[in-house]
Order: structure tokens, then C-alpha cells, then sequence
């Protein structure tokens, strides 16, 4: 294969690694045309086969642009904006000539596209991704300006130019001024919301998640974590029941006055953007961060959505009380005739005290033969509690909340279903907590005149392990969990869980690294504006800095003696004796420079014959072996 | 540091010549250097200067056979290589060499001679052959030129072109004794009674032996990056009309090579390399300007050239 052809085919392989975030972003159907295309490109590099006529090319244009349309709805935006030039790019590649002009034009193409990866994803490995395909890029330039090296050498090469541009890149990041909000729109809102429902709790929602091993959120706690089964984190709450489903509040007031006791635990949330306004803080908070609250519920939310990543610190108290809730009486409503058969059952335990028909009924699910299942049979019927307490009997964790709740309110005890997350996978490595998707859980808080609010979770009636270990344990067969959430200690779980470590470095200093954490910065280092002298002098100073060092890097004669040992220490002899005022000439021989040495320091002339012997024995004699003794000798002189 | 025998034998025999040319150590360590690296050498020196006794020294030192041949413009090629002649007895011709079938040959003035015969004799140097007739002839082994050269400007004279100094390993200039050095030649005993009363120190085979212990005197990768870097200097200096072709580069490492074994070390270092390269480089650098070679060009360039 000639060069010619090589350096087509590497530029190829360089712009499709450049656009595999693109593709990957599209519909399979699109990725599939646009993968086909490059191969095409590829087959006609190989074959030598002839040129596309431009007509077709014209018309290949037009049902591309046809297709992003088709796929997207528009041609715009994040979306349709980088599929059309993903498409235009791959269309360019098939366009392409021997012409310098168009290796070019794909190349700086290369970049941009692999620059815009970023919007389609800011991990870790997004970048490691843009990296490669910048990488790969570079060699196809260097390829091309000089044909004559072979493709290692030019990778070498590409390698140490992206390692040379760190430290100004670095620089830059941390110093270059970042913008308060995002330059343009994100078009984040068009995200639907992920994690738990909002609007309404029915049998068959949190099942939904169970399977759902990405993460909601991680938690570093400043002291120890708190046991597995205290682990609560509070989300929406619901209170009205329509027959089927648990909905929210219908009427919202404000938060009870209660009183907390017991070690407060103070703790740092960097929750997934999810689009809702959930702050999951451990019943209960007793300290917010700013911008949010705590509702009447005793949910503390956010007054806007979180769209971003977000990072916030709490303190919790995990023992309260409440005296007295005037929301309390909203959570004994029924709908009159739903689930006649529960009712009758709860109708039977109304005689009893308060506390005794909580147990009644906790006794009951426990005794009853319930089981707790990932995969419940569909309730279909217009009574679900009725067919889940009495038909059934297999159920998720919103089975079972959602027909307890309803047995307390028919026995006349006010009670409402709270959703959250329980429990969590503690990082050993990291020192945090993993809370996904998966930990999503249903659980009661019922009423007690005395006591006031108090938890019920009759998931763990059925299956108590998943209190207190998580869903793993929980689960007869957990065969059919995603790995992360298999309870055994296999090792590729161990490598993931240490590869999240690393995301979450990524997201706290990388991503985290936002306008605000930049001011807090740089007052740190007392730079207090962007206008100061002092910040213009810490950026180009920096640069100025960076790019002097590497320009005496290069021109320092030393640089290219450095790398041999034995050099190197007779550099640290020579620099020794030039401090007592006999400086060495480069151009001067060991043996010549040792002669004048002596001479000008008699006191030291057997050291000098000895070191400069073994200097001498090692560099020119390839006797290896007398290098300790050379360095022994130069560090005694 | 100890002496292998042929070192002692060698060391001997530059301590012979020492006292018969007095004051002129270097040039004679120098001058045996090239001829353990099997190269040839170039006197340039004005008459008088001891060219002629340096050569007849060192045959005899040597135990070698030694022929002179006096260049004159006049001088055929079959002068020095021989000539085969009708043999009525035998019926056919017979080769009857010629000069230059000696150990160490002298040719002396050799810019007096017409390029013709010059390039008879250089071309037998390089090959170690004479061909006379179609038929081959083997020069002896070992074969040492020493051919001295009259300063250029004196009238009429052949200088020798730049392809045919490449040949001569070193070029050296033996120069006006030193006070000292003089004052005993002058009291001491006739020089020509001295060299006839020399006995050789050693015999051709242990000639021969040194020149291959000389080659294998250790050159390490540090300092081949020292010579390259000393010819990639005269190659990018603008002032010379052209660089040291790879054939000197190679001469300046055997040279450089001979030197250290001489001195009695088993590994080539910087310092041989710059007590050869003038001797090696001088009469290669032409100097872009005159067209002449620059005498102190080699000196500049070792003064200028950092060792790596």
C-alpha cells in the first residue's frame, strides 16, 4: 500500500473516531447509513475505485438532511445540529480528493467534531474518547506534512505534543474565566425526568426502577455513615388515594414544628441532574442548603428543577418528633366504596388501640404469606389493594406500601405513602455512598396521637433484608439483577466501583469546577476580579512561565546529555568543581578538564583522577558496573 | 595500567625514533597512529625538516623494507610500479616490480610528479595492488605510505586535488624544531650513522598483530556521537566549500582508535578524537573563500563542538 493511500485510510479511521460520539448519539437506522457511507469511503480508498459523480453527491446530501429531519424533527439545536453534521462531515469524506485542501478542511472538521462530543456527554470517558480521536487527528496531520516517518513515530510524536500542551491547557482551565450559566441554552430541559414519579405512586411505578443500576446520587458523610436500615432519603410525598392511585397533596400548608434529638449527621449530595426539585435528604434535615425548603411534608425541595449536576450539604437529625401536624387530617381520606374486601378487614381491627392496629396489620402482611418479587403480576382490576392483599400476594415495595396505607386509613389511623431512596452501596475506595436508581423504595408514616409521625416500612414485613441490606439480599434468585446490583462481591463489581470513584472525581473536580468554585478560587489565591492586575499577571505570567521553561527545555545544550547516567553525575562533578571556580568547557575532554582541575585544586586531585577514571571506565568502557562507585565518589566529593 | 607485549614493543619503538628525531613527539605518536590504523600518511613540510630521516627511522625501527622514491615531473607510472620485460631465455615476459613493493614507501615531493603518476601511485594505495599488463600484483603487507608535499606555492608543482588527499589518512606538518631539541641535534652524533645502526624492536607479524588489537580498542556509542557530532560541524559550517565525507569520518574513529591503544587504554575517549582530528580533518576542509585548506580550521572546530 502506498502512502498515499495509508494517509487516506488513516484520515478516514481518525474522522470516523472523531464522529463515534455523533453516531452514537443517533437512532440506530441513521448511525447504520453513516457508518455504511465511511465504509464506503474506505472500499473506494482501497479499490482505487472511481469518484462519486456530484450529482449524487447532491442528492446523497438531500436525503441525509431528509433522514436528520426524519430522525430528529428539526435541524437545529443539540440534537438535529449534530446529526446534520455528522452527516455532512461523513458526506465529506466520501467527497474528498487526493487535494491537499480537503485533508485540511476533514481535519480541522476532526476537531471540531470531536470537540463537540462534549455536548453530547461530559464523562470521563467522553473525554478520554476526544482525546484518542485528537490523537489520532494529529498523527493524520503530521502524516501528512511529512509522509516520509512511519505511522509509530508520528503516533510518538501527536503523543508528545497533546502531553507538551497540558500544562497551558491546564492553566487555562483553571484560570480562564468561565461563564455564570451555560454560553447557550443546553437543551437539558427536553430531558425527561428520570427517577422517581412525581405526580402519582400506583402498583408497577418503582418496580419500574428496580432494574435501573445508574446513579440517582452519591453521598459523602463527614462522619460515619449511618447503619443501612436508617437510611431514608425522603421524596415526594402522597396523600391522596383515588381508588388506584396515590397522588400528591391536595391541599399544601406549612411544615410542623418538630423537635430533633440524637446525633446530627452532617452529609454532601451530588445528585444526577433528574429535572425535579428533590433534595433526598435523610428524615430528618435540620439544615438546608440555600435555595431550598421544607415543605409542608417534610420535604425539603428546591424552588427550581435540578437541571445540573448539583452538590449540596445537609445536616440530619435521624430521631425527631412532632406534636401536633394540621396536615394530619388530610391523610385519612378514602374514596367511600374502593377495595371493599380490605376495608372489612381493617373494619375489624377499629376496636383497638392506635398502636395495636399498626402491629395488627403489620402482622397481618407478615404472617400472611406475602411475597416481595421484582416482577408482581399485573393488578388490572378497579380494587388493586383488594387483589393484592387477597389474590395475589406478590408484590414490590409500593404494593406493599400502598396497601398498608390503606388498611391504617380504613382502620381510621391517618397515614400517607412516602417515596425516596433506602439504603445506598457504600464505596469503600471513595469513601462514599452510591444511591441508584435501583434503591428506590415506598414506604408509610402513620399517625399516632401520642408519638405523632412514625415510620412504617411494610416492605419489611415481607422481606426484611431489604431494610437492612438493600435489594440484593432481598431478591430469592437475584440471577436476573444488572451486576451493580447483585449483592455477591464479584471482582468486575470491585473494578466498577473503583472506576466511580474516579467519575466522581471527575464530577466533582472536573465537572464540578463551575463559575462559582472558580471565584472561590481565585479569592483564594486573592484575585478578586477578572479585571485585576493580578489575575492578567497570574494567566499570561503562567503562560509566559509554561512556554519560557519548555523554550529553555529546548535550548539548553544540557538537555541532550541528560539521559545517560553516568553523564549525569559527572554533570553533578562538573557543576561541584564549578563552584569552586574551576568551571568545565563543553568542548573540553574528561581527561584534559581533570588535568586542570588537579591543578587548580591540588587538594582534590585523587578524587578528581578517581571519579573522572570511573567516568571515563563507564561512558566510554561500557563498564557499567563502576556507575555506583562514580556516584558514590561524586556525592562524597 | 598495564601493557599488553605489542604496546611495550610499540612504546619501544617510539622511543627509538624519539631520540633519533629530536622535539617531535606528537607528530611521531601521530605519524604511529596512522600507521597502526593502516592509513597513509601526508608530510607537508618545507626540505630539510626531517621528513626523509622520519621515514627511513621508522622502517628500520620497524624491521620493514623501505623504499624512496624521489618525485620528479618527469616520473612515469612505470617507474614506481614496475614494468614486465621480454625474457628471451624463458620466452615470455617477465614483471620486475618496481618500487613500490616495499613496507614503507617514501615518496618524496610527490607534487612534483604529473597528475598521471600521482594517481598511479594513489590508486595502488587504495587498492594494495599494482596491475601491470592485466596481471595483478600484491602489494606486501604492511604497506605504509609517507609522502611529503613541498608548501604549495613554490613553482612547478602538481598540487594534489582534494579526491586524492581524501586518501591520506592524516596530513602532518613536522615544523621547526624547538630551541632545545635543535641544539642537541646539532651536538649530537650524525643522524645517518644513527639510523644505520638501528635493529628492529619488532618483526611484521607483531606489526600486524597490533594494528588488529588497534581495532578492536573500544568505541562506545557516547563517543561515536562525539565524532559525528565534530563532522556534522564541518558539514553545516558554511566556511568550508564542503564537509568530511564518511570515508574520514570513518579514518578520524580508526585513528582515534590507534591513539587511545597507543596511549594504553582500552576504550576510545573524546581526548583522542581531538589529538587526531587535525591531523585527520586538515588537509579535507577547503576553506570556501581560497579554495585552500585552512590549517586552523580543525582547532576551531574542536574548540567549537561540545562533547555529548
Amino acid at each position: 500500500m502506498n502512502a498515499d493511500k495509508r494517509n487516506a485510510l488513516l484520515l478516514t479511521g481518525a474522522t470516523a473516531l472523531a464522529l463515534s460520539a455523533h453516531l452514537a448519539a443517533q437512532p440506530l437506522w441513521l448511525a447504520a447509513v453513516l457508518v455504511g457511507l465511511i465504509a464506503l469511503r474506505a472500499a473506494q480508498i482501497l479499490t482505487g475505485g472511481v469518484r462519486i459523480r456530484s450529482w449524487l453527491l447532491l442528492a446523497l446530501a438531500l436525503s441525509l438532511i431528509f433522514l436528520v429531519f426524519r430522525a430528529h424533527h428539526t435541524l437545529i439545536g443539540r440534537d438535529g445540529g449534530m446529526a446534520l453534521l455528522a452527516s455532512l462531515v461523513t458526506l465529506k469524506l466520501l467527497e474528498a480528493g487526493e487535494r491537499e485542501r480537503d485533508a485540511n478542511i476533514l481535519l480541522l472538521l476532526g476537531y471540531f467534531c470531536s470537540g463537540t462530543s462534549f455536548l453530547q456527554s461530559q464523562s470521563p470517558w467522553m473525554f478520554a474518547l476526544a482525546l484518542l480521536s485528537t490523537l489520532a487527528l494529529l498523527a493524520c496531520q503530521l502524516a501528512l506534512q511529512r509522509p516520509q516517518d512511519g505511522l509509530g513515530r508520528q503516533l510518538r510524536q501527536s503523543a508528545r505534543m497533546l502531553l507538551e500542551a497540558l500544562p497551558l491547557a491546564m492553566l487555562l482551565f483553571v484560570l480562564f474565566p468561565r461563564l455564570p450559566g451555560p454560553l447557550w441554552r443546553m437543551p437539558s430541559e427536553n430531558i425527561a425526568r428520570s427517577g422517581l414519579s412525581a405526580d402519582r405512586m400506583e402498583p408497577g411505578l418503582v418496580s419500574q426502577l428496580a432494574l435501573d443500576d445508574s446513579v440517582a446520587f452519591r453521598v459523602e458523610f463527614s462522619g460515619a455513615p449511618p447503619r443501612h436500615a436508617l437510611l431514608y432519603w425522603r421524596g415526594p410525598v402522597f396523600e391522596y388515594f383515588d381508588g388506584r392511585r396515590w397522588l400528591p397533596p391536595q391541599r399544601y400548608g406549612i411544615a410542623p414544628a418538630f423537635t430533633a434529638t440524637g446525633m446530627p449527621t452532617q452529609y454532601t449530595i451530588t445528585l444526577e441532574p433528574n429535572q425535579q426539585r428533590w433534595l433526598l435528604a435523610l428524615d430528618l434535615p435540620t439544615r438546608l442548603p440555600p435555595g431550598a425548603q421544607l415543605a409542608s411534608r417534610l420535604q425539603a425541595v428546591f424552588t427550581e428543577p435540578v437541571t445540573q449536576r448539583r452538590r449540596y450539604t445537609l445536616t440530619s437529625q435521624l430521631d425527631w418528633r412532632i406534636d401536633a401536624d394540621p396536615n394530619a387530617r388530610f391523610a385519612l381520606q378514602l374514596p367511600e366504596d374502593s377495595n371493599p374486601r380490605a376495608q372489612a378487614l381493617a373494619a375489624g381491627w377499629r376496636n383497638l388501640p392506635p398502636a395495636a392496629r399498626v402491629r395488627a396489620a403489620f402482622d397481618y402482611l407478615r404472617n400472611g404469606h406475602f411475597a416481595y418479587t421484582l416482577e408482581p403480576p399485573l393488578l388490572s382490576g378497579p380494587d388493586t389493594v383488594d387483589q393484592f392483599l387477597f389474590d395475589s400476594r406478590q408484590g414490590f415495595c409500593e404494593h406493599f406500601a400502598g396497601a398498608f396505607a390503606f388498611l391504617m386509613r380504613a382502620a381510621g389511623i391517618p397515614a400517607r405513602v412516602v417515596t425516596g431512596y433506602q439504603g445506598g452501596d457504600y464505596n469503600a475506595a471513595g469513601r462514599y455512598l452510591i444511591v441508584r436508581q435501583a434503591d428506590a423504595h415506598a414506604w408509610v408514616e402513620v399517625w399516632l396521637d401520642e408519638q405523632g409521625w412514625q415510620r412504617v416500612d411494610p416492605t419489611g414485613a415481607a422481606a426484611p433484608a431489604r431494610i437492612e441490606t438493600g435489594l440484593a439480599r432481598s431478591i430469592p434468585q437475584g440471577g436476573d439483577l444488572p451486576l451493580m446490583l447483585r449483592g455477591d462481591g464479584n471482582w468486575i463489581k470491585a473494578m466498577r466501583l473503583q472506576l466511580d470513584v474516579l467519575v466522581n472525581g471527575w464530577n466533582q473536580w472536573v465537572i464540578g469546577f463551575d463559575a462559582e468554585r472558580q471565584r472561590d478560587f481565585l479569592r483564594h489565591l486573592g484575585i478578586d476580579d477578572f479585571l485585576s492586575a493580578q489575575y492578567l499577571g497570574g494567566l499570561l505570567g503562567g503562560a509566559g512561565l509554561i512556554l519560557g521553561g519548555f523554550a529553555l527545555l529546548a535550548l539548553s545544550p544540557r538537555r541532550i546529555r541528560a539521559r545517560d547516567p553516568a553523564s549525569l553525575a559527572y554533570q553533578r562533578f562538573c557543576r561541584k568543581l564549578a563552584a569552586r571556580g574551576v568551571e568545565r568547557r563543553a568542548q573540553e575532554g574528561p581527561l584534559d578538564f581533570a588535568r586542570r582541575a588537579s591543578t587548580a585544586l591540588p587538594a582534590l586531585a585523587g578524587q578528581i583522577e578517581a571519579i573522572t577514571a570511573d567516568y571515563l571506565a563507564v561512558r566510554y568502557g561500557a563498564e557499567n558496573a563502576r556507575l555506583p562507585a562514580l556516584r558514590r565518589r561524586v556525592s562524597e566529593l | 595500567m598495564s601493557l599488553a607485549p605489542a604496546q611495550q614493543h610499540i612504546r619501544q619503538a617510539l622511543a627509538r625514533l624519539e631520540e633519533i628525531i629530536l622535539g617531535k613527539q606528537d607528530a611521531l605518536h601521530l605519524c604511529m597512529a596512522c600507521l597502526l590504523a593502516r592509513g597513509h600518511l601526508l608530510i607537508e613540510d618545507l626540505p630539510g625538516m626531517g621528513k626523509t630521516t622520519l621515514a627511513h627511522a621508522l622502517a628500520r625501527v620497524l624491521g620493514l623494507r623501505f623504499q624512496r622514491v624521489q618525485f620528479t615531473s618527469d616520473l612515469l607510472p612505470a617507474d614506481i610500479t614496475g614494468v614486465s620485460i621480454y625474457d628471451r631465455e624463458d620466452a615470455r615476459f617477465r614483471f620486475h616490480p618496481g618500487p613500490i613493493f616495499a613496507q614503507v614507501l617514501l615518496a618524496d615531493e610527490i607534487n612534483r610528479a604529473s597528475p598521471k603518476t600521482q594517481s598511479a601511485l594513489l590508486e595502488a594505495m587504495a587498492e594494495l595492488q599494482v596491475t601491470v599488463d592485466g596481471e595483478s600484483h600484491a602489494l606486501p603487507e604492511p604497506f605504509f605510505v609517507i609522502a611529503t608535499q613541498n608548501p604549495l606555492q613554490q613553482i612547478g608543482a602538481f598540487p594534489l586535488p582534494e579526491s586524492q588527499l581524501d586518501r591520506f589518512l592524516m596530513r602532518l606538518e613536522l615544523g621547526y624544531p624547538d630551541e632545545r631539541a635543535e641544539r642537541a641535534l646539532l651536538l649530537g652524533e650524525d643522524r645517518r650513522k644513527l639510523l644505520s645502526g638501528q635493529v628492529p624492536v619488532l618483526s611484521v607479524a607483531e606489526l600486524s598483530a597490533a594494528q588488529d588489537a588497534a581495532e578492536k580498542t573500544r568505541t562506545s556509542p557516547a563517543l561515536v556521537d562525539y565524532v559525528q557530532a565534530l563532522v556534522a560541524a564541518t558539514r553545516n559550517d558554511p566556511a568550508f566549500a564542503y564537509g568530511l565525507s564518511p570515508r574520514a569520518a570513518l579514518g578520524l574513529t580508526q585513528a582515534s582508535r590507534a591513539h587511545a591503544w597507543l596511549a594504553g587504554r582500552d576504550m576510545v575517549i573524546p581526548e583522542d578524537v581531538q589529538a587526531v582530528f587535525p591531523g585527520v580533518a586538515g588537509h579535507r576542509l577547503v576553506l570556501r573563500t581560497s579554495g585552500r585548506p585552512d590549517p586552523d580550521a580543525a582547532r576551531r572546530l574542536i574548540a567549537a563542538v561540545a562533547i555529548p
